[in-house]
C-alpha cells in the first residue's frame, strides 16, 4: 500500500467528481478518480498525487505529519460554537401596516396591542440574552412592523446598555422595519445607539406593491431608505428581498430596481414555508423554478462585476467563504451543528423562548415544538433543556442521513425546525427535502463556476469575500 | 449489482450481491431512490444474493429505464468507495474530531445542579 486515505467524500456532476474534505479543500477530478485512488493506483511522481497530499486527501503516513494542523483547521471551521448564541431576535410586536401575500410571520393588524411585548418580558429578554458567553451580541428587532412599538425599542436597547456598563459585550442592534415610515424618533435611537436599519425590497414598483398588497409601498420604502441613508449615512441601511412566485420570472429587473436605489449587493433569498407562505400548494415546483432564478440572477450579476461595478450576490457570498477560506460564517441556514440556538434565539412577543425566527413562526399556527420555554425560566433549563438535548441529536450534518456522505456537508447546514415543517418529523428526509435540493444545486452551481470558470470568476469572488465593494 | 431488468409491470428488478456490496451499501443507494420509488428488497435464502424491486406511482418506460439502470450501478460504485474511505479513515477522523474539540480550558461553568 503505497499511501493512506485520509477523510473525504465526493460528489458526481457533469461527469467529474468533486472531492471536498472536512477541512475545506476541494479537488476537481475526471470521472473514475475516485476508483484510481482507492485502489491505489496514483503513483508518486503523478502531478494528481502531489495535489492530493498537498490538499489532504491522501497521506504518505497513517498519521499524517501534519494531523495538528488538520485538527486546527477542522477546529476553525466550528469556531462559530466557540461562543454560543450571537444572533437575539427580540420580536417585540405582530403588528403590522402592510399586508405582504407572502407573510412568513403571521402578522396582525397595526390596532391589536394585545400583540406587543411586555416591558417585564423584555427586561428578561435581555438579562437571558447576557448569559449567553459571546462576547458579540447582535439585538435584532422584528415583527411584524417593530417601529409600531419604538418605546419597547428604545427600552430594549436601554436595558442592554445599563447592562452593559459591566458586561462589556460588543453591541450591534438591528432594527428590521419595511421602511415605509422611518420616524424620527427611529432616527434618533439609531443615530444615539448605532442601530442600524434592515429592510425589504422585493424588486422593482410593480412587483414590490404587488407582493405587499399596497399601491404605494415601493414609493414610500424608497423615500424611507432614502430618508434613512440622509440621517444616517449610506452604510446604515441594507435591504433583503424574498422571491414570490411572481419574482421568479423577473431577475434582472430585481436585480437592476438595488442597483437603481443605490444598493452594491442584494441577497438572493428563497421563500420559507412558515405563515402565509406555507399555504403554496407545491414547494417542489417552487424550488426548481427558484433554482432557475437564482442562477440566472448570479450569472447578470457576474456579467454586472464583469464591466467594472462591483455588485455582490450575498448568498453565494456566503458559501464562497465557506469554499475559500478557512474560517466560520454566523449564517443560520448553513451551519452544523445547527445554527439554531447556537447561533440564533428567539424572544417572542408572547413572553416565551423559542429556537429560531421558524420556531416562533410555527407557534402561530398553534405548533410549539419548538418553544424552549418562558422568558423567567433559568438559562441553563432554557439552553441545555430537555428540549434542546432532544434538538440536538438530529442538528449536524455530520451524522443524520443522506448529508452524513455528501460532498457538501462541511458547506452545508442542518435544519431541524425546516425539517420539522416541511416534512413532519425534524431528522427529514433528504431525498424530498426542498432545503437539500436547493443547497445542493445552488453549492453545486457555485463549485462548477469556481472550477469550469475559475479565471473569470475567481476575481469577482475573491473581491465578494474580502468586502470590497463598490 | 449482478442484474437488472424492466420486468413486464414496468417496475425494474435488480439483483444485488451482498458479499460485494454489504448491506449499508445498497441502504445508503437506495435511500436515494426511495424518494421516487417504493422499494422492496427479499433476501434468496442460501445464498448473498438481495432482490431488489423499484416500484414507481406509473410504470417505467424502457428509456427511463436505461438512464436509472445506468444511474444506480454508478450509484453502487459509488456507494462502495464512499464505504472503502469511510472505514480505511474512520479511526483518522475521530482522532482528528478529539484533537480538534479536547481544549476544554475555557469552558464556561454553567449551574447545572440547582
Amino acid at each position: 500500500m503505497g499511501y493512506a486515505l485520509l477523510p473525504f467524500r465526493f460528489h458526481v456532476f457533469r461527469d467529474r467528481e468533486l472531492l471536498v474534505n472536512d477541512l475545506g479543500d476541494y479537488l476537481s477530478l475526471p470521472r473514475g478518480s475516485v476508483q484510481c485512488i482507492v485502489d491505489r493506483r496514483i503513483r508518486p511522481d503523478e502531478e494528481l498525487y502531489k495535489d492530493l497530499t498537498a490538499s489532504f486527501f491522501i497521506s504518505e503516513r497513517p498519521l499524517p505529519r501534519l494531523l495538528d494542523t488538520m485538527a486546527v483547521r477542522l477546529a476553525t471551521r466550528k469556531a462559530f460554537l466557540d461562543h454560543f448564541t450571537a444572533l437575539h431576535i427580540f420580536v417585540l410586536t405582530l403588528r403590522c401596516n402592510q399586508n405582504c401575500v407572502y407573510c412568513q410571520a403571521s402578522s396582525k393588524e397595526s390596532c391589536r396591542k394585545e400583540y406587543d411585548m411586555s416591558e417585564e418580558a423584555l427586561r428578561q429578554a435581555v438579562a437571558l440574552m447576557f448569559r449567553s458567553p459571546s462576547p458579540s451580541l447582535t439585538m435584532e428587532f422584528q415583527g411584524g412592523e417593530p417601529t409600531l412599538t419604538p418605546h419597547l425599542i428604545r427600552k430594549g436597547i436601554e436595558y442592554a446598555e445599563e447592562r452593559n456598563q459591566t458586561e462589556r459585550r460588543r453591541m450591534t442592534y438591528v432594527i428590521c422595519t419595511n421602511c415605509v415610515d422611518p420616524t424620527d424618533e427611529i432616527l434618533d435611537l439609531c443615530k444615539q445607539y448605532g442601530a442600524v436599519i434592515s429592510t425589504s425590497l422585493d424588486g422593482p414598483q410593480f412587483l414590490h406593491n404587488r407582493n405587499r398588497g399596497k399601491t404605494d409601498s415601493y414609493q414610500r420604502v424608497v423615500s424611507g431608505i432614502a430618508k434613512v441613508r440622509e440621517e444616517l449615512g449610506e452604510g446604515r441601511v441594507s435591504a433583503l428581498m424574498t422571491t414570490s412566485e411572481y419574482s421568479l420570472d423577473y431577475p434582472r429587473e430585481i436585480i437592476d430596481a438595488y442597483r437603481e436605489n443605490g444598493f452594491h449587493s442584494i441577497f438572493i433569498r428563497a421563500l420559507n414555508p412558515y405563515g402565509l407562505a406555507k399555504e403554496n400548494d407545491d414547494w417542489t415546483a417552487y424550488c426548481d423554478r427558484f433554482i432557475a432564478f437564482y442562477k440566472q440572477a448570479l450569472e447578470y450579476i457576474i456579467e454586472i462585476n464583469k464591466s467594472g461595478e462591483v455588485f455582490v450576490e450575498e448568498f453565494a457570498t456566503l458559501i464562497l467563504r465557506k469554499i475559500l477560506t478557512p474560517f466560520p460564517i454566523g449564517f443560520v441556514d448553513l451551519q452544523s451543528p445547527s445554527g439554531i440556538v447556537n447561533g440564533v434565539t428567539v424572544y417572542n412577543y408572547d413572553g416565551y423562548v423559542y429556537a429560531s425566527d421558524e420556531s416562533r413562526m410555527l407557534a402561530e399556527y398553534g405548533d410549539y415544538t419548538f418553544r424552549l420555554g418562558r422568558m423567567d425560566d433559568r438559562y441553563e433549563d432554557l439552553f441545555y433543556g430537555g428540549k434542546v438535548q432532544e434538538i440536538s441529536r438530529l442538528w449536524a450534518t455530520e451524522y443524520i442521513a443522506g448529508c452524513a456522505d455528501c460532498a457538501f456537508q462541511s458547506i452545508c447546514g442542518a435544519d431541524p425546525v425546516r425539517n420539522y415543517s416541511t416534512q413532519g418529523d425534524m431528522y427529514g428526509f433528504r431525498p424530498t427535502s426542498i432545503f437539500c435540493r436547493k443547497h445542493k444545486a445552488i453549492i453545486e452551481c457555485i463549485f462548477e463556476l469556481l472550477t469550469e470558470r475559475r479565471e473569470e470568476v475567481l476575481p469577482i469572488f475573491k473581491n465578494w469575500i474580502t468586502g470590497t465593494r463598490g | 449489482m449482478t442484474d437488472i431488468q424492466l420486468d413486464s409491470q414496468g417496475r425494474i428488478a435488480l439483483c444485488v450481491d451482498l458479499s460485494i456490496y454489504n448491506e449499508r451499501i445498497v441502504n445508503k443507494v437506495l435511500y436515494w431512490w426511495s424518494g421516487d420509488y417504493i422499494i422492496t428488497r427479499t433476501n434468496r435464502s442460501g445464498t448473498t444474493l438481495q432482490t431488489i424491486t423499484l416500484t414507481a406511482s406509473e410504470p417505467i418506460s424502457s428509456e427511463k429505464f436505461e438512464s436509472i439502470s445506468r444511474k444506480i450501478s454508478a450509484d453502487f460504485i459509488d456507494y462502495k468507495n464512499r464505504s472503502i474511505v469511510e472505514s480505511e479513515t474512520r479511526d483518522l477522523r475521530n482522532i482528528l474530531y478529539a484533537k480538534a474539540f479536547s481544549n476544554s480550558d475555557d469552558f464556561v461553568e454553567f449551574e447545572f445542579d440547582k
